[in-house]
């Protein structure tokens, strides 16, 4: 039976009618037509989903969309519309960090969430915040160093 | 996944009756990190969804000695919260969980519930002696977390009860917990076996009060090695204490081979993993003295 | 005003800014208006035969417009190869856990679904041959009974479950071991990994009356896939039309058309477009990870630390059908050798059939399995004389104008450079902490040549677009390598350079983006296109300024005399002033293959490794001894590659081969039961390495320029996963003196290991 939901995607508020099993991945891919959102494993291990949520990264692909309401949900179309981790994605392109570029979505926004909490995080902290993206392209050197060069005034170690 | 029935209740009393109604039917939504897994691979097949997420009360945090903690708060929330010393070792495991992304999502109620052989907060929890809140449309019971558990996703919540609240209570000065987790990479993975150990030391700093072993991904669900927790009183923890404590928690393990390791790993693990915890978690009790 | 000098920049690439905005679409995101989905049913036995098929019921379920079995093709039909084995869909028989036995297309994914559940297939299970060396065994039961009768390429030494015997002799190695002051001989294993890149394959066909059918498709090799599509469709190659999208990971996985004729065939019966997905579950079910391997290797060494003999077999673990097999064994014969003096050399290479899924191209096919053995074998020769493995190798490896194993001649040696620099990098010669241990893996790899074609163009509004016949996977090859390499030689700055994959129907015939070749042919035919097109520019700017081509300079998106810069005239001016309107230049690159002694090698499709690249890697890692949990500390890699274009793309692929060679070393498993069932099929338990699993990597460029590829250039991409399990594990032996012959090298395995030594030996028996 169809459910009506309301999200707030980037800013915008969308009403929809969904069926109750759809995750938020979906909607946003194939209902809001955003597709920078990736999908592949559908269990939480590649991060490649990976939205903010109420300011937080979560797997989209385990968030069902009516769980997904009454929270501001941003995506990297929304990252990239905001401007205020402009630098972050200018060090991904500078830097190298992205090769096939269908983890960087992800990388970005739980990069971004990290930034936001925390501007200058040490080494273990980055590690922690982006361990739950996989990479198969880079060898993560690069995006680390990337993160590191978004920080305003943190000499890279 | 395949089509269910999505339900909001907005309190206890009604998420209780749903849940009653649709029996086997049924199953509740909180983190959903476990759930919608399940559901994906045809393991579950729910008719019917019912969310907690609607219900107030669930995400209250109270931390002044014990802990009152409402089944809903996530992982990261309960990690982010945990200040005091004493109780680093569930800080720990709360990290350890999956990724940042998950932690953000699964709840502290939901890991219990899913009652995982391997579920990352329950063997700190274990340890700092934690009971249930658990709330029906009819009444309401507390029940310690070690009995609760009673077989692998299997636990002793009856029909038609939410688990609310978990309490721990205040844990005697000079104490000082420490969570392991030993995984197939350095992270986001289900543990090939995790411990968690709790010592808490006399006014000297030096002899052992009280002990408390949680092991998990060992036996069917985590458990406490009372065997080598008893081992451990009123002694000052030197290495061979340590190391006869270490193989008699070995010897309590019911490790099985699974995709994750061998039955002989596991049980070579526990016996290092037990080692190092109470270590770490001593030191940690000497730290709390305020010097050493 | 100098030229733009792009060569050797960390410029940004093409299409970095896309992918960072979340705007680059990949094949994934890709759509077509009123597109069905198609999905495939595949087999739960590894053995089996096909009993009946009834569709009938999926058929009739609404919303389903397209069931596709073997009875709906040609009788017999099998696909092109180097042995023409394999059915589009079972028939009569299924040979491996996962093979495709159905296929249907429907309007939603979920009916999709649920028309594979109500298609009824029986199955009569038999029991199915899981390991290879029982495979060759003198009347072991056929994988294919009909081997003998069917089509393979000239040359090639097959015989029942043996689709390819590859050998290499050199000299007499038993008259060597004779000699030798020290034999060594060890067996050594590994296990299949897999690519998982992290975008799903997925191909979207529409096959409709009157109009050219087209495949859009996230493929490698556009033109395989062509000439797999026209098969089925029973039309001629040109008249298919096959369209890359954006591509996010292949190493090499998407080389292959697993989707492709599937999908245009149910386009053409549905009458729509059909897009065919590969779920995560089944690319690891049944995709074409790395081949296992188990290799007896034995050697001959003098005291002095020469090695005088190299005996190896190789038994490489083909899956159901040849597929790439017999071209990736022959490739396993050059890494097996290895780039040393050693004078004799006999080496055999087994490919296998037995019912598992076809294993394929994986970033350097054959390579790690081979470099596992030869370079952990190695180590164990230096340990038996006494001798610092860096030493050993020292002295035995190929330098400038040497001969290798195979009767090549090797130039633009760039070998002990990279030895040094990668083993100083990790200061080996600094002694041991406790727990603590350095290992090192060495070897060289190919430059795989064959045509590629490129089109320059000055378009009517003064832009230059450089068209290209194969798509950018992720390295940076073609979005960076190639851009670069055209810019400079147009004399323009890299943004005003655009670079444009063109479909199969522009002609630009390609090899494809595989096998380290990409920057090197693909660069090399749009230099020649750029440098052509340079000339016509030239050529019309000097009428137009009246000056001697030879004296005009190009840059800044103008022509201009050298020697009086005002004379001028702007690219857009000078396009809008052609007579010939749009200006062009087309050009092929078809380098010449190395040569080599051709009678020292047999069955060998792949005989040489043309302008090979050298490498050396270093590692240092610690030991916990209680978990056996290896952590990385410091990881050297150097790659001589010839000249680098872009320094940032270069150690981009060193550093992302590494991470997967690591995975490979330690926890990366494509796992079968003792039935032939596949049992680890989603990414919760094949464990890909994360970003807390590796240390920061020291990516080192070697330069040793080849007569190849633009300004020197050689192949790169597959290198770097060649190296990290020898260097590892032989890191792994110097840190606890245990010596690990299979990989992975889990922590379980060498904390078990560990505790069995520190056990007392049992008492003896009298």
């Amino acid at each position: 039976m169809p459910i009506t939901i309301s999200l707030d995607v980037n800013g915008k508020t969308h009403v929809l009618d969904i069926q109750p099993q759809e995750t938020l991945l979906q909607v946003l891919r194939e209902r809001l037509g955003l597709m920078g959102t990736k999908a592949n494993c559908e269990e939480g291990e590649c991060g490649a989903c990976t939205v903010l949520f109420d300011n937080k990264p979560v797997n989209s692909c385990l968030l069902l969309a009516v769980r997904a309401q009454g929270s501001p949900i941003v995506t990297i179309e929304g990252l990239t519309e905001d401007g205020r981790h402009a630098a972050l994605q200018a060090a991904f392109v500078q830097e190298g960090a992205i090769q096939c570029g269908y983890c960087t979505p992800g990388f970005l926004l739980s990069s971004a969430a990290l930034l936001d909490r925390n501007p200058a995080p040490t080494q273990d902290e980055i590690i922690f915040a982006l361990s739950g993206n996989i990479c198969r392209c880079t060898g993560y050197t690069k995006i680390v160093r990337a993160v590191k060069k978004a920080t305003p005034g943190v000499v890279s170690e | 996944m395949k089509p269910f029935e999505f339900h909001e209740p907005t309190s206890v009393e009604e998420a209780s009756d749903l849940l009653l109604r649709h029996g086997k039917a049924a199953v509740p939504l909180a983190g959903g990190t476990a759930l919608l897994i399940d559901i994906r691979h045809g393991e579950i097949q729910p008719g019917h969804v019912i969310s907690l997420w609607t219900i107030p009360g669930l995400r209250d945090l109270r931390s002044n000695g014990s802990l009152h903690i409402g089944a809903l708060l996530t992982v990261t929330e309960l990690g982010e919260a945990l200040l005091a010393p004493a109780v680093e070792g569930l800080r720990e495991s709360a990290r350890s969980l999956g990724s940042w992304q998950i932690q953000n999502l699964a709840t502290v109620g939901g890991n219990i519930c899913k009652a995982s052989p391997g579920a990352d907060l329950v063997p700190p929890l274990l340890c700092l002696d934690a009971d249930l809140e658990l709330q029906s449309s009819t009444k309401r019971r507390e029940v310690p977390l070690d009995g609760f558990l009673v077989g692998p996703d299997q636990t002793a919540i009856a029909p038609g009860e939410v688990l609310t609240h978990i309490h721990v209570p205040p844990p005697p000065p000079r104490t000082g917990t420490a969570f392991l987790k030993l995984m197939r990479r350095q992270a986001l993975d289900c543990s090939i076996v995790s411990v968690c150990a709790r010592i808490s030391l006399d006014t000297d700093g030096t002899t052992c009060t009280e002990a408390r072993i949680g092991l998990a991904a060992v036996a069917p669900n985590p458990f406490r090695a009372k065997r080598a927790e008893a081992a451990l009183l009123g002694t000052r923890l030197d290495g061979e204490t340590l190391r006869h404590v270490a193989a008699l928690a070995r010897s309590e393990a019911r490790p099985i081979s699974d995709v994750r390791a061998s039955a002989e790993y596991r049980s070579l693990i526990v016996a290092a993993l037990v080692e190092r915890a109470i270590r770490l978690a001593a030191e940690r009790a000497r730290g709390a003295t305020g010097g050493k | 005003m100098t030229n733009a000098k792009t060569i050797g920049q960390r410029t940004p690439r093409q299409d970095a800014g896309a992918k960072a905005a979340g705007r680059f679409v990949y094949g994934m995101d890709f759509q077509l208006p009123g597109q069905l989905y198609g999905a495939i049913l595949r087999s739960p036995h590894p053995h089996a035969l096909i009993r009946s098929i009834d569709t009938r019921r999926a058929q009739s379920l609404e919303g389903v417009e397209s069931v596709l079995t073997a009875k709906e093709l040609p009788a017999g039909l099998l696909m092109p190869g180097v042995v023409c084995d394999q059915p589009l869909l079972a028939s009569d028989r299924v040979r491996y856990h996962g093979e495709p036995v159905a296929a249907v297309a429907a309007r939603t994914p979920a009916v999709a679904e649920q028309a594979l559940q109500l298609i009824t297939i029986e199955y009569q299970p038999l029991p199915a041959l899981v390991d290879p060396e029982e495979a060759m065994a003198p009347g072991a039961p056929l994988v294919h009974e009909g081997w003998e009768a069917y089509q393979a390429e000239q040359g090639l030494v097959r015989e029942r479950n043996i689709c390819c015997h590859a050998t290499l002799r050199a000299g007499n190695v038993e008259a060597a071991f004779a000699q030798a002051d020290a034999v060594v001989e060890e067996t050594y294993s590994t296990e299949s990994v897999h690519q998982s890149h992290l975008e799903p394959r997925v191909a979207t066909a529409q096959v409709l009356p009157g109009q050219v059918p087209t495949v859009y498709t996230n493929t490698q090799l556009p033109y395989w896939i062509r000439t797999n599509v026209a098969h089925v469709l029973g039309v001629p190659e040109e008249t298919v039309r096959i369209v890359t999208t954006g591509i996010g990971g292949a190493f090499g996985s998407k080389l292959y058309p697993q989707i492709e004729p599937l999908a245009a065939l149910l386009s053409q019966r549905a009458r729509k477009p059909v897009r065919l997905l590969v779920p995560l579950s089944d690319e690891l079910l049944a995709g074409l990870p790395r081949h296992p391997t188990k290799t007896r290797v034995k050697s001959g060494v003098m005291r002095d630390g020469t090695l005088v003999a190299l005996q190896a077999t190789m038994v490489m673990d083909g899956g159901a059908y040849a597929g790439s097999t017999p071209e990736i064994a022959s490739v396993a014969v050059l890494c097996l050798a290895g780039p040393y003096h050693t004078p004799n050399v006999a080496i055999d290479v087994f490919g296998v059939l037995t019912h598992k899924t076809n294993f394929g191209a994986y970033r350097g096919p054959g390579g790690p399995q081979s470099v596992f053995a030869l370079e952990t074998h190695l180590d164990e020769v230096a340990s038996r004389i006494g001798m610092d493995p860096l030493e050993l190798r020292l002295r035995n490896l190929l330098d400038e104008g040497d001969l290798a194993p195979n009767g090549q001649i090797v130039t633009a040696v760039g070998l002990r450079e990279a030895v040094e620099r990668a083993t100083r990098a990790i200061d080996w010669h600094e002694p041991a902490r406790p727990n603590h241990g350095k290992g090192l893996s060495l070897g060289w790899w190919t430059t795989t040549l064959q045509l590629s074609s490129s089109e320059a163009l000055l378009d009517e509004n003064g832009k230059v677009f450089v068209r290209v016949g194969t798509q950018e996977i992720g390295t940076g090859a073609i979005m960076g390598g190639v851009r670069q390499i055209a810019a400079e030689a147009l004399g323009l700055d890299v943004d005003d350079v655009m670079v444009e994959v063109q479909d199969t129907l522009s002609g630009l015939w390609d090899w494809g983006s595989q096998g380290s070749r990409t920057v090197s042919n693909v660069g090399r035919a749009a230099q020649l296109a750029c440098q052509e097109l340079r000339l016509k520019i030239l050529t019309l700017a000097e009428q137009m300024l009246e000056t001697n081509r030879d004296l005009l300079e190009m840059a800044e998106g103008c022509v201009f005399a050298k020697e009086s810069p005002r004379d001028r005239i702007s690219l857009k001016e000078l396009a809008q002033r052609s007579p010939e309107g749009v200006l062009r230049s087309r050009a092929e690159s078809r380098p010449e293959p190395a040569t080599y002694d051709k009678t020292r090698l047999t069955s060998c499709l792949y005989p040489a490794f043309h302008h090979p690249s050298f490498h050396c890697h270093a590692a240092e890692v610690e030991v916990d001894p209680g978990t056996g949990e290896v952590r990385v500390l410091r990881y050297a890699a150097a790659h001589d590659i010839g000249h680098a274009i872009n320094p940032t793309l270069i150690e981009g692929q060193i550093e992302g081969g590494v991470m997967q060679g690591i995975g490979m070393a330690l926890m990366e498993e494509v796992l079968y039961d003792s039935k032939g069932f596949r049992t680890n099929t989603n990414w919760t338990d094949y464990k890909l390495p994360t970003i807390a699993d590796l240390p920061e990597i020291e990516a080192i460029i070697v330069e040793h320029p080849s007569t190849l590829g633009p300004h020197g250039s050689k192949g790169l991409g597959e290198s770097p996963v060649l190296h990290p399990p020898a260097a590892i594990a032989n890191a792994i032996a110097a840190a606890t003196g245990e010596r690990f012959r299979s990989l992975p090298v889990t922590a379980e395995k060498i904390a078990l290991a560990l505790d069995k030594a520190a056990k007392p030996a049992p008492p003896q028996r009298r």
